[in-house]
């Protein structure tokens, strides 16, 4: 009896002990928090975000863009592309997008290459949001419109819109997994507003500061 | 029979559903010691399936990850093993408003064979889809989860209509919550019974938890009272520290002669 109570004594500390220091020693806390709780799971709710193709001026969280986003925009239109590990629909995207682009995504934590899609350069920045610096996970959080109810996977599209007469960077976001055509039609509206734009596009863009409402 | 336990085991799980939902105003990097999900838009903390899948999805591997969850729930699973489930679980209190007493006479009328070979259906849960399948071929129960439909899916729809539309997984979601939905309608704690990964794991403590259910042999006169109303269908008296046992204390109510209790250590 001595003995099992022992052995039941023994087992609590030594799991908490370890709970302990693995909380304490280790960043899965906030691991938890950031990455897991604060951000919807589409898996958990069998579903994607239903969004429309809408552009915006201004980044989500009101920062500027990063001066590459500009510097890019000069030779085509940008291509975002978050996921997470372990995401199912982010590894179908995975698919489609390598696809398209003519790369292959697997097990690729960060990838840039650009591509030349209904006469545009399109560059795409592949990012695992589970294995990349902070500040290439904080570009999610520049164009997650959606905030805490968006999620991965998510795809961004940086190009050029005019607003109040004068050329602008603006994007659009999906979210989910998204078929072929509709990333292509996605593209091809991307494009074509840049086409549109890029005539009027100053480099003073480079210190953009993004204002007003979408 | 004595309605008092039964009252602070309600107000003890009212506690819990109301701490486990209080998400709306924070969120922590907790971890619930229970099956609740954190695609819930009130959650507070972290689904421990939903961590472990993300710790080993696809032939990645994050041990403090993985541990965690485990930890977490075997320190609490050692001291109070599976009253987690009776007296902390939100579906727990699904399943305890949804049970009435023709289905407990109804879960008794399952052949033993067929219910035992059901009752490891949670192991086999457990280990295929939370470990086995998310590791080699990354489909995950979350991919499925009947709790994720009821308490993220349902909800979300309803606070945010027309922003959220069905992905690829969603007609197999909807068929194994509307088969979830049948269970905990026809069998008493069907789903803790047979199907609940965490519970199956939490289980696996009750053989060495220091709270545990006692029964005094010299006083039992073998009515049988205690297994009448049993959630679980355990054979109280003969069986000790059982795997399914949820501590719920119906047996402790229903037994006239004070034959069982509940018993803290050896």
């Amino acid at each position: 009896m001595r003995k099992f109570f022992a052995i039941q004594v023994t087992l609590i500390i030594l799991f908490s002990g370890l709970l302990s220091y693995v909380v304490s020693t280790t960043d899965v806390y906030d691991r938890v928090k950031t990455g897991i709780v604060s951000v919807i799971c589409l898996s958990c709710i069998k579903m994607k975000p239903a969004f429309e193709i809408k552009f915006f001026f201004r980044t989500a969280n009101l920062e500027n863009y990063p001066s590459f986003i500009l510097e890019n925009l000069s030779n085509g239109i940008i291509f975002l592309h978050f996921r997470v590990d372990s995401c199912k629909s982010c590894d179908y995207l995975d698919e489609v997008i390598s696809d398209i682009f003519k790369c292959n995504l697997k097990e690729v934590h960060y990838f840039v290459t650009t591509s030349k899609l209904y006469g545009v350069n399109v560059t795409l920045f592949h990012i695992n949001l589970d294995h990349v610096s902070k500040d290439k996970k904080n570009l999610y959080n520049l164009f997650n419109v959606m905030g805490s109810k968006g999620g991965a996977p998510m795809i961004s599209i940086v190009t050029l819109g005019r607003k109040n007469g004068s050329v602008a960077p603006c994007y659009a976001t999906l979210y989910g997994y998204q078929k072929k055509d509709r990333i292509l039609d996605f593209i091809r509206e991307c494009s074509k507003l840049y086409l549109e734009n890029f005539e009027d596009f100053k480099p003073s863009l480079q210190n953009h500061k993004p204002k007003g409402d979408h | 029979m004595s309605k008092d336990l039964q009252r602070k085991r309600l107000l003890s799980q009212l506690i819990f559903l109301l701490i486990s939902n209080l998400g709306a105003r924070f969120k922590t990097g907790l971890c619930y010691p229970f099956l609740y999900c954190h695609a819930c838009p009130y959650s507070i903390a972290g689904c421990p399936i939903g961590i472990i899948e993300h710790a080993i999805y696809k032939k990645h591997f994050n041990l403090f990850l993985l541990l965690y969850p485990i930890l977490m729930i075997a320190s609490l699973s050692m001291i109070v093993g599976r009253a987690i489930c009776g007296w902390m679980c939100p579906i727990g209190l699904l399943q305890r408003i949804t049970s009435t007493e023709r289905l407990t006479k109804l879960s008794r009328k399952i052949p033993h064979s067929i219910e035992r070979f059901l009752r490891y259906a949670k192991y086999i849960n457990l280990i295929l889809f939370v470990f086995l399948t998310p590791h080699f071929l990354g489909f995950m129960f979350t991919d499925i989860c009947p709790i994720g439909f009821l308490v993220g899916t349902i909800p979300l729809s309803i606070l945010y209509p027309g922003r959220f539309s069905p992905n690829e997984f969603f007609p197999f979601a909807l068929m194994v919550f509307i088969a979830f939905i049948i269970l905990i309608f026809l069998f008493n704690r069907g789903w803790c019974k047979f199907f609940c990964p965490v519970g199956a794991f939490i289980g696996l403590f009750n053989k060495v938890s220091l709270l545990r259910i006692e029964v005094d042999k010299s006083k039992c006169v073998h009515c049988n009272a205690c297994i009448k109303v049993c959630p679980m269908g355990i054979d109280v008296p003969n069986v000790e520290r059982s795997r399914e046992c949820i501590l719920c204390g119906r047996c402790i109510d229903a037994c006239q002669y004070g034959a069982i209790s509940f018993k803290v250590g050896v």
